[in-house]
Protein backbone atom coordinates (compact mmCIF):
# COMPACT_ATOMS: atom_id res chain seq x y z
CA UNK A 1 0.00 0.00 0.00
CA UNK A 2 3.01 2.25 0.55
CA UNK A 3 4.02 1.76 -2.86
CA UNK A 4 0.88 3.99 -4.59
CA UNK A 5 1.38 6.98 -5.11
CA UNK A 6 -1.13 9.09 -3.98
CA UNK A 7 -3.66 10.54 -6.45
CA UNK A 8 -3.97 14.69 -6.67
CA UNK A 9 -7.80 14.71 -5.24
CA UNK A 10 -5.54 13.20 -1.99
CA UNK A 11 -5.81 17.20 -0.91
CA UNK A 12 -9.58 16.24 -0.28
CA UNK A 13 -8.41 13.72 1.99
CA UNK A 14 -6.35 16.07 4.01
CA UNK A 15 -8.73 18.72 3.46
CA UNK A 16 -11.53 16.65 5.85
CA UNK A 17 -8.58 16.02 8.20
CA UNK A 18 -7.69 20.22 8.69
CA UNK A 19 -11.51 20.81 8.48
CA UNK A 20 -10.94 23.26 5.13
CA UNK A 21 -13.75 24.45 4.32
CA UNK A 22 -13.31 25.38 0.84
CA UNK A 23 -12.44 22.18 -0.40
CA UNK A 24 -15.40 20.63 1.50
CA UNK A 25 -17.16 23.15 -0.58
CA UNK A 26 -15.79 21.95 -3.56
CA UNK A 27 -16.62 18.41 -2.66
CA UNK A 28 -20.24 19.25 -2.11
CA UNK A 29 -20.15 21.14 -5.72
CA UNK A 30 -18.96 17.79 -7.68
CA UNK A 31 -20.47 15.26 -5.66
CA UNK A 32 -24.02 15.89 -3.99
CA UNK A 33 -25.73 16.19 -7.04
CA UNK A 34 -25.05 12.33 -8.42
CA UNK A 35 -25.59 11.48 -4.69
CA UNK A 36 -28.99 12.97 -4.66
CA UNK A 37 -29.87 11.73 -8.40
CA UNK A 38 -29.09 8.06 -7.00
CA UNK A 39 -30.73 8.20 -3.75
CA UNK A 40 -34.20 9.56 -5.36
CA UNK A 41 -33.98 6.86 -7.55
CA UNK A 42 -33.88 4.39 -4.80
CA UNK A 43 -37.05 5.21 -2.86
CA UNK A 44 -34.91 8.29 -0.90
CA UNK A 45 -35.33 11.73 -0.67
CA UNK A 46 -33.56 14.75 0.07
CA UNK A 47 -32.57 14.31 3.56
CA UNK A 48 -31.65 10.97 3.22
CA UNK A 49 -29.07 11.99 0.90
CA UNK A 50 -28.21 15.11 2.54
CA UNK A 51 -27.32 12.42 5.19
CA UNK A 52 -25.36 10.04 3.40
CA UNK A 53 -23.42 12.38 2.33
CA UNK A 54 -22.30 13.22 5.89
CA UNK A 55 -22.41 10.35 7.56
CA UNK A 56 -19.58 9.19 4.45
CA UNK A 57 -17.26 11.96 4.52
CA UNK A 58 -17.34 11.42 8.56
CA UNK A 59 -16.29 7.81 7.97
CA UNK A 60 -13.78 8.77 5.45
CA UNK A 61 -12.65 11.53 8.17
CA UNK A 62 -12.29 8.55 10.80
CA UNK A 63 -10.33 6.12 8.75
CA UNK A 64 -8.13 8.95 7.78
CA UNK A 65 -7.17 10.04 11.15
CA UNK A 66 -6.78 6.42 12.73
CA UNK A 67 -5.10 4.99 9.34
CA UNK A 68 -3.48 7.16 7.29
CA UNK A 69 -5.51 6.79 3.78
CA UNK A 70 -3.67 7.19 0.34
CA UNK A 71 -6.00 7.76 -2.25
CA UNK A 72 -5.27 5.86 -5.42
CA UNK A 73 -7.91 6.86 -7.77
CA UNK A 74 -10.25 10.02 -7.71
CA UNK A 75 -11.75 10.69 -4.81
CA UNK A 76 -15.04 11.30 -6.83
CA UNK A 77 -15.07 7.79 -7.90
CA UNK A 78 -14.42 6.36 -4.13
CA UNK A 79 -16.74 8.66 -2.74
CA UNK A 80 -19.65 8.45 -4.83
CA UNK A 81 -19.21 4.60 -4.70
CA UNK A 82 -19.18 4.57 -0.97
CA UNK A 83 -22.55 6.28 -0.76
CA UNK A 84 -24.09 4.05 -2.78
CA UNK A 85 -23.29 0.94 -0.99
CA UNK A 86 -23.98 2.86 2.08
CA UNK A 87 -27.27 4.18 0.92
CA UNK A 88 -27.83 0.17 -0.85
CA UNK A 89 -27.48 -1.01 2.88
CA UNK A 90 -30.50 1.53 4.52
CA UNK A 91 -32.67 0.35 2.75
CA UNK A 92 -31.96 -3.57 2.62
CA UNK A 93 -32.26 -3.00 6.23
CA UNK A 94 -35.39 -0.69 6.00
CA UNK A 95 -36.79 -3.63 4.11
CA UNK A 96 -35.51 -6.38 6.91
CA UNK A 97 -34.99 -8.87 4.45
CA UNK A 98 -33.19 -10.04 0.99
CA UNK A 99 -34.42 -7.25 -1.79
CA UNK A 100 -32.86 -7.52 -4.72
CA UNK A 101 -32.51 -4.18 -5.83
CA UNK A 102 -31.20 -2.30 -9.35
CA UNK A 103 -27.38 -2.64 -8.02
CA UNK A 104 -26.28 0.24 -10.24
CA UNK A 105 -22.83 -0.61 -9.26
CA UNK A 106 -20.34 -0.95 -12.15
CA UNK A 107 -16.76 -2.00 -11.48
CA UNK A 108 -15.38 0.52 -13.57
CA UNK A 109 -12.65 2.07 -11.11
CA UNK A 110 -10.69 -1.32 -9.59
CA UNK A 111 -8.65 0.77 -7.52
CA UNK A 112 -11.96 2.56 -6.14
CA UNK A 113 -13.41 -0.52 -4.91
CA UNK A 114 -10.39 -1.95 -3.45
CA UNK A 115 -10.54 1.55 -1.47
CA UNK A 116 -14.55 1.12 -1.36
CA UNK A 117 -14.01 -2.28 0.89
CA UNK A 118 -10.97 -1.50 2.69
CA UNK A 119 -13.50 1.46 4.55
CA UNK A 120 -16.09 -0.64 4.11
CA UNK A 121 -14.29 -3.16 6.07
CA UNK A 122 -13.36 0.17 8.62
CA UNK A 123 -16.48 1.20 9.11
CA UNK A 124 -17.59 -2.47 10.05
CA UNK A 125 -15.04 -3.43 12.44
CA UNK A 126 -15.48 0.28 13.75
CA UNK A 127 -18.99 -0.75 14.83
CA UNK A 128 -18.12 -4.32 16.30
CA UNK A 129 -15.99 -2.75 19.00
CA UNK A 130 -18.69 -0.14 19.62
CA UNK A 131 -20.99 -2.71 20.08
CA UNK A 132 -19.22 -4.37 22.12
CA UNK A 133 -17.65 -1.75 24.27
CA UNK A 134 -21.36 -1.17 25.71
CA UNK A 135 -21.74 -4.66 26.14
CA UNK A 136 -19.01 -4.23 29.45
CA UNK A 137 -19.79 -3.20 33.01
CA UNK A 138 -20.43 0.73 34.03
CA UNK A 139 -17.20 0.21 35.58
CA UNK A 140 -15.29 -1.01 32.93
CA UNK A 141 -16.57 1.02 30.44
CA UNK A 142 -16.14 4.24 32.61
CA UNK A 143 -11.99 3.26 33.57
CA UNK A 144 -11.44 2.95 29.88
CA UNK A 145 -13.02 5.81 28.92
CA UNK A 146 -10.97 7.39 31.90
CA UNK A 147 -7.76 5.86 30.75
CA UNK A 148 -8.18 6.80 27.24
CA UNK A 149 -8.58 10.41 28.05
CA UNK A 150 -5.65 10.57 30.82
CA UNK A 151 -3.60 8.93 29.70
CA UNK A 152 -1.11 8.68 33.57
CA UNK A 153 -2.72 5.89 35.52
CA UNK A 154 -1.26 7.34 38.26
CA UNK A 155 -3.64 10.72 37.88
CA UNK A 156 -6.88 7.98 37.08
CA UNK A 157 -5.64 6.15 40.62
CA UNK A 158 -5.97 9.07 42.55
CA UNK A 159 -8.80 10.42 40.94
CA UNK A 160 -10.79 7.20 41.88
CA UNK A 161 -8.90 6.74 45.21
CA UNK A 162 -7.44 3.30 44.64
CA UNK A 163 -4.08 1.92 44.10
CA UNK A 164 -2.08 2.42 40.62
CA UNK A 165 -1.88 -1.83 40.86
CA UNK A 166 -5.46 -1.95 41.22
CA UNK A 167 -6.07 0.67 38.54
CA UNK A 168 -3.49 -1.15 35.88
CA UNK A 169 -4.83 -4.23 36.70
CA UNK A 170 -8.37 -3.58 36.32
CA UNK A 171 -7.82 -1.75 32.64
CA UNK A 172 -6.05 -4.93 30.93
CA UNK A 173 -8.70 -7.24 32.54
CA UNK A 174 -11.35 -4.78 30.80
CA UNK A 175 -9.77 -4.45 27.63
CA UNK A 176 -9.17 -8.37 27.67
CA UNK A 177 -12.64 -9.18 28.23
CA UNK A 178 -13.83 -6.52 25.16
CA UNK A 179 -11.29 -8.41 23.25
CA UNK A 180 -12.54 -11.61 24.08
CA UNK A 181 -16.38 -10.44 23.36
CA UNK A 182 -15.00 -8.79 19.74
CA UNK A 183 -13.31 -12.01 18.76
CA UNK A 184 -16.47 -14.26 19.50
CA UNK A 185 -18.82 -11.83 18.16
CA UNK A 186 -20.37 -13.30 14.34
CA UNK A 187 -19.86 -10.10 12.63
CA UNK A 188 -16.35 -10.46 13.58
CA UNK A 189 -15.52 -13.91 12.69
CA UNK A 190 -17.53 -12.70 9.37
CA UNK A 191 -14.99 -10.24 8.52
CA UNK A 192 -11.77 -12.04 9.07
CA UNK A 193 -13.10 -14.86 6.77
CA UNK B 1 -7.24 -15.97 29.51
CA UNK B 2 -6.86 -15.60 32.92
CA UNK B 3 -6.40 -11.81 34.00
CA UNK B 4 -2.64 -12.01 34.47
CA UNK B 5 -2.02 -12.77 30.85
CA UNK B 6 -4.53 -9.69 30.07
CA UNK B 7 -2.02 -7.61 32.20
CA UNK B 8 0.74 -8.85 30.42
CA UNK B 9 -0.61 -8.35 26.76
CA UNK B 10 -1.18 -4.72 28.10
CA UNK B 11 2.29 -3.88 29.21
CA UNK B 12 3.47 -5.50 26.08
CA UNK B 13 1.64 -3.54 23.99
CA UNK B 14 2.80 -0.31 25.77
CA UNK B 15 6.45 -1.31 25.89
CA UNK B 16 6.57 -1.75 29.78
CA UNK B 17 7.97 -5.49 29.90
CA UNK B 18 12.08 -6.51 30.61
CA UNK B 19 13.88 -7.70 28.01
CA UNK B 20 13.81 -10.98 29.25
CA UNK B 21 9.52 -11.01 29.33
CA UNK B 22 9.41 -9.05 25.99
CA UNK B 23 11.95 -11.85 24.40
CA UNK B 24 9.56 -15.19 25.73
CA UNK B 25 5.92 -12.98 24.99
CA UNK B 26 7.53 -12.41 21.38
CA UNK B 27 8.28 -16.33 21.01
CA UNK B 28 5.26 -17.09 22.22
CA UNK B 29 3.51 -14.76 19.54
CA UNK B 30 5.32 -16.57 16.79
CA UNK B 31 4.51 -20.27 18.36
CA UNK B 32 1.04 -19.70 19.70
CA UNK B 33 -1.73 -18.80 16.63
CA UNK B 34 -4.59 -18.34 18.93
CA UNK B 35 -2.30 -16.36 21.42
CA UNK B 36 -0.73 -13.71 18.45
CA UNK B 37 -4.47 -13.76 16.75
CA UNK B 38 -5.85 -12.32 20.67
CA UNK B 39 -2.87 -10.09 20.79
CA UNK B 40 -3.48 -8.38 17.12
CA UNK B 41 -7.41 -7.87 18.09
CA UNK B 42 -6.17 -6.34 21.45
CA UNK B 43 -4.36 -4.66 19.90
CA UNK B 44 -7.00 -3.39 17.29
CA UNK B 45 -9.05 -2.63 19.81
CA UNK B 46 -6.94 -0.31 21.96
CA UNK B 47 -5.96 1.67 19.13
CA UNK B 48 -9.69 2.22 17.65
CA UNK B 49 -10.90 3.15 21.13
CA UNK B 50 -7.84 5.69 21.70
CA UNK B 51 -8.56 7.18 18.12
CA UNK B 52 -12.09 7.37 19.30
CA UNK B 53 -11.09 10.14 22.07
CA UNK B 54 -8.19 11.62 20.16
CA UNK B 55 -10.47 12.58 17.26
CA UNK B 56 -13.24 13.72 19.53
CA UNK B 57 -12.98 17.39 18.86
CA UNK B 58 -11.90 17.47 15.47
CA UNK B 59 -14.70 15.44 14.00
CA UNK B 60 -17.14 17.31 15.91
CA UNK B 61 -15.55 20.60 14.14
CA UNK B 62 -16.25 18.75 10.78
CA UNK B 63 -19.55 17.76 11.92
CA UNK B 64 -19.98 21.47 12.13
CA UNK B 65 -18.63 22.46 8.87
CA UNK B 66 -20.84 20.13 7.15
CA UNK B 67 -23.71 20.99 8.44
CA UNK B 68 -22.80 24.59 7.62
CA UNK B 69 -22.29 23.17 3.92
CA UNK B 70 -25.52 21.00 3.94
CA UNK B 71 -27.82 23.77 5.10
CA UNK B 72 -25.96 26.15 2.16
CA UNK B 73 -25.63 23.73 -0.37
CA UNK B 74 -29.24 22.60 -0.07
CA UNK B 75 -30.67 25.88 0.18
CA UNK B 76 -29.91 27.01 -2.64
CA UNK B 77 -31.54 24.23 -4.25
CA UNK B 78 -34.78 26.00 -2.43
CA UNK B 79 -33.69 29.52 -3.29
CA UNK B 80 -33.93 28.24 -7.48
CA UNK B 81 -37.17 26.74 -6.51
CA UNK B 82 -38.91 29.85 -4.77
CA UNK B 83 -37.12 31.78 -8.16
CA UNK B 84 -39.46 28.72 -10.39
CA UNK B 85 -42.54 29.40 -7.87
CA UNK B 86 -42.08 33.12 -8.70
CA UNK B 87 -41.89 32.82 -12.01
CA UNK B 88 -44.93 30.73 -12.04
CA UNK B 89 -46.44 33.79 -10.16
CA UNK B 90 -45.60 35.89 -13.12
CA UNK B 91 -47.07 33.05 -15.34
CA UNK B 92 -50.28 33.07 -13.65
CA UNK B 93 -50.90 36.87 -12.92
CA UNK B 94 -50.35 37.44 -16.93
CA UNK B 95 -52.73 34.00 -17.88
CA UNK B 96 -55.38 35.74 -15.11
CA UNK B 97 -54.69 39.21 -16.66
CA UNK B 98 -55.36 37.67 -19.74
CA UNK B 99 -58.59 35.79 -18.74
CA UNK B 100 -59.51 38.88 -17.44
CA UNK B 101 -59.19 40.82 -21.02
CA UNK B 102 -60.61 38.59 -22.56
CA UNK B 103 -63.45 37.78 -20.45
CA UNK B 104 -64.50 41.58 -21.01
CA UNK B 105 -63.82 40.60 -24.08
CA UNK B 106 -66.68 38.19 -24.43
CA UNK B 107 -69.21 40.05 -22.39
CA UNK B 108 -68.73 42.73 -24.58
CA UNK B 109 -69.06 40.84 -27.77
CA UNK B 110 -72.10 39.06 -25.89
CA UNK B 111 -73.92 42.51 -26.56
CA UNK B 112 -73.82 41.56 -30.25
CA UNK B 113 -74.54 37.96 -29.95
CA UNK B 114 -77.59 39.39 -27.85
CA UNK B 115 -78.58 41.39 -30.79
CA UNK B 116 -78.51 37.79 -32.84
CA UNK B 117 -80.60 36.22 -30.64
CA UNK B 118 -83.32 38.45 -31.53
CA UNK B 119 -82.98 39.10 -34.71
CA UNK B 120 -84.64 36.48 -36.09
CA UNK B 121 -86.58 37.62 -39.32
CA UNK B 122 -89.37 35.82 -41.37
CA UNK B 123 -88.89 34.94 -44.25
CA UNK B 124 -90.18 37.42 -46.96
CA UNK B 125 -92.63 35.77 -48.90
CA UNK B 126 -93.93 38.44 -51.30
CA UNK B 127 -97.41 37.57 -53.07
CA UNK B 128 -96.87 37.36 -56.70
CA UNK B 129 -99.74 38.92 -58.14
CA UNK B 130 -97.94 38.98 -61.76
CA UNK B 131 -96.38 42.66 -61.38
CA UNK B 132 -92.82 42.27 -60.68
CA UNK B 133 -92.69 38.57 -59.92
CA UNK B 134 -89.42 38.33 -61.13
CA UNK B 135 -87.78 41.22 -58.49
CA UNK B 136 -90.00 39.81 -55.85
CA UNK B 137 -88.68 36.94 -56.34
CA UNK B 138 -85.57 38.21 -56.37
CA UNK B 139 -85.27 40.07 -53.48
CA UNK B 140 -86.89 36.90 -51.32
CA UNK B 141 -84.46 34.83 -52.58
CA UNK B 142 -81.57 37.54 -51.51
CA UNK B 143 -83.01 38.57 -48.34
CA UNK B 144 -84.03 35.06 -46.96
CA UNK B 145 -79.99 34.00 -48.25
CA UNK B 146 -78.72 36.70 -45.95
CA UNK B 147 -77.48 38.55 -49.24
CA UNK B 148 -78.73 41.70 -47.64
CA UNK B 149 -76.87 44.33 -49.75
CA UNK B 150 -78.73 42.93 -53.06
CA UNK B 151 -81.72 42.19 -50.92
CA UNK B 152 -81.54 45.71 -50.62
CA UNK B 153 -81.50 47.34 -53.75
CA UNK B 154 -84.02 44.46 -55.08
CA UNK B 155 -86.53 46.21 -52.66
CA UNK B 156 -85.82 49.56 -53.19
CA UNK B 157 -86.68 49.13 -56.58
CA UNK B 158 -89.69 47.21 -55.38
CA UNK B 159 -90.25 50.37 -53.12
CA UNK B 160 -90.66 52.44 -56.08
CA UNK B 161 -93.00 49.99 -58.24
CA UNK B 162 -94.76 49.79 -54.46
CA UNK B 163 -94.73 52.75 -52.62
CA UNK B 164 -97.02 52.39 -50.20
CA UNK B 165 -96.64 48.15 -49.43
CA UNK B 166 -95.53 48.20 -45.71
CA UNK B 167 -93.81 44.62 -46.47
CA UNK B 168 -91.62 45.76 -48.72
CA UNK B 169 -90.32 48.84 -46.71
CA UNK B 170 -90.08 46.68 -43.39
CA UNK B 171 -87.74 44.46 -45.42
CA UNK B 172 -85.86 46.82 -46.98
CA UNK B 173 -85.39 48.36 -43.55
CA UNK B 174 -84.27 45.37 -42.31
CA UNK B 175 -81.67 44.89 -45.43
CA UNK B 176 -80.14 48.33 -44.81
CA UNK B 177 -79.49 47.27 -41.35
CA UNK B 178 -78.34 44.44 -41.81
CA UNK B 179 -75.80 46.48 -44.21
CA UNK B 180 -75.81 49.43 -41.29
CA UNK B 181 -77.28 51.61 -43.37
CA UNK B 182 -78.80 52.57 -40.05
CA UNK B 183 -80.45 55.89 -40.73
CA UNK B 184 -82.16 55.54 -43.76
CA UNK B 185 -83.31 51.75 -42.05
CA UNK B 186 -84.77 52.97 -38.40
CA UNK B 187 -86.48 56.36 -40.53
CA UNK B 188 -88.37 53.34 -42.73
CA UNK B 189 -89.55 51.43 -39.82
CA UNK B 190 -90.18 54.51 -37.51
CA UNK B 191 -92.63 55.47 -40.79
CA UNK B 192 -94.25 51.76 -40.55
CA UNK B 193 -94.21 51.62 -36.97
CA UNK B 194 -96.86 54.98 -36.79
CA UNK B 195 -99.75 53.03 -37.95
CA UNK B 196 -101.80 50.26 -36.58
CA UNK B 197 -101.13 47.13 -38.45
CA UNK B 198 -99.51 44.10 -37.77
CA UNK B 199 -96.76 45.23 -39.89
CA UNK B 200 -95.94 48.62 -37.44
CA UNK B 201 -96.53 46.12 -34.27
CA UNK B 202 -93.45 44.26 -36.62
CA UNK B 203 -91.78 47.60 -37.18
CA UNK B 204 -91.99 48.83 -33.86
CA UNK B 205 -89.72 45.68 -32.50
CA UNK B 206 -87.31 45.54 -35.61
CA UNK B 207 -86.61 49.22 -34.86
CA UNK B 208 -85.86 48.48 -31.43
CA UNK B 209 -83.16 45.56 -32.94
CA UNK B 210 -82.12 48.06 -35.10
CA UNK B 211 -81.10 50.51 -31.70
CA UNK B 212 -79.65 47.20 -30.14
CA UNK B 213 -77.54 46.14 -32.94
CA UNK B 214 -76.10 49.99 -32.97
CA UNK B 215 -75.62 49.98 -28.98
CA UNK B 216 -77.92 52.33 -28.63
CA UNK B 217 -79.28 50.70 -25.56
CA UNK B 218 -81.45 53.51 -24.10
CA UNK B 219 -83.04 54.14 -27.63
CA UNK B 220 -83.35 50.30 -27.57
CA UNK B 221 -85.56 50.42 -23.94
CA UNK B 222 -87.71 53.35 -24.67
CA UNK B 223 -88.47 51.71 -28.03
CA UNK B 224 -89.43 48.20 -26.28
CA UNK B 225 -91.40 49.59 -23.68
CA UNK B 226 -93.72 50.93 -26.74
CA UNK B 227 -94.62 47.67 -27.27
CA UNK B 228 -98.11 47.00 -25.51
CA UNK B 229 -98.95 43.24 -24.22
CA UNK B 230 -100.54 41.66 -26.79
CA UNK B 231 -99.17 43.29 -29.52
CA UNK B 232 -96.66 40.94 -31.70
CA UNK B 233 -93.02 40.06 -30.07
CA UNK B 234 -94.01 41.61 -26.58
CA UNK B 235 -92.70 38.44 -24.39
CA UNK B 236 -89.37 38.86 -26.42
CA UNK B 237 -89.73 42.40 -25.51
CA UNK B 238 -90.16 42.04 -22.12
CA UNK B 239 -86.98 39.71 -21.87
CA UNK B 240 -84.84 41.47 -23.88
CA UNK B 241 -85.90 44.77 -21.37
CA UNK B 242 -84.61 42.24 -18.69
CA UNK B 243 -81.44 41.40 -20.44
CA UNK B 244 -80.30 45.06 -20.79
Amino acid sequence: MGNEKPHADQRYIEALLSNDRKLIEEIYAQCSGKVLTYVKRNNGNEDDAKDIIQETLIIIYRQAFEKQLVLTCPFEAYFLLLCKRRWLNKVKEKAKMEVTIEEDLPSINKAAEKMTTDTTQYEEKQQIIERQFKALSDKCRELIKLTLEIKSLKTIAEKLGVTYAYVRKKKSVCMGQLTQLVRESKAYKNLNE
Amino acid sequence: MEPEEYQLIDRYLHNELSEAEHKAFENRLTSDDEFAAFVATYREVQQSLQAKADREAGENRLKDTLDDITSEHFKHDKKSAKIISMRAVYWAAAASILLIISSIFIIRQNSTPTYNEYAHYEPLVLASRGDADQLKNSAAHAFNDQEYKQAASYLEELQQLQPNNPQIQIYWALSLIETEQYSKGDSLLQHVGQMESLYAQNARWYLALSYLKQNKIKACQAQLEKIKQGELHYEEALELLDEL
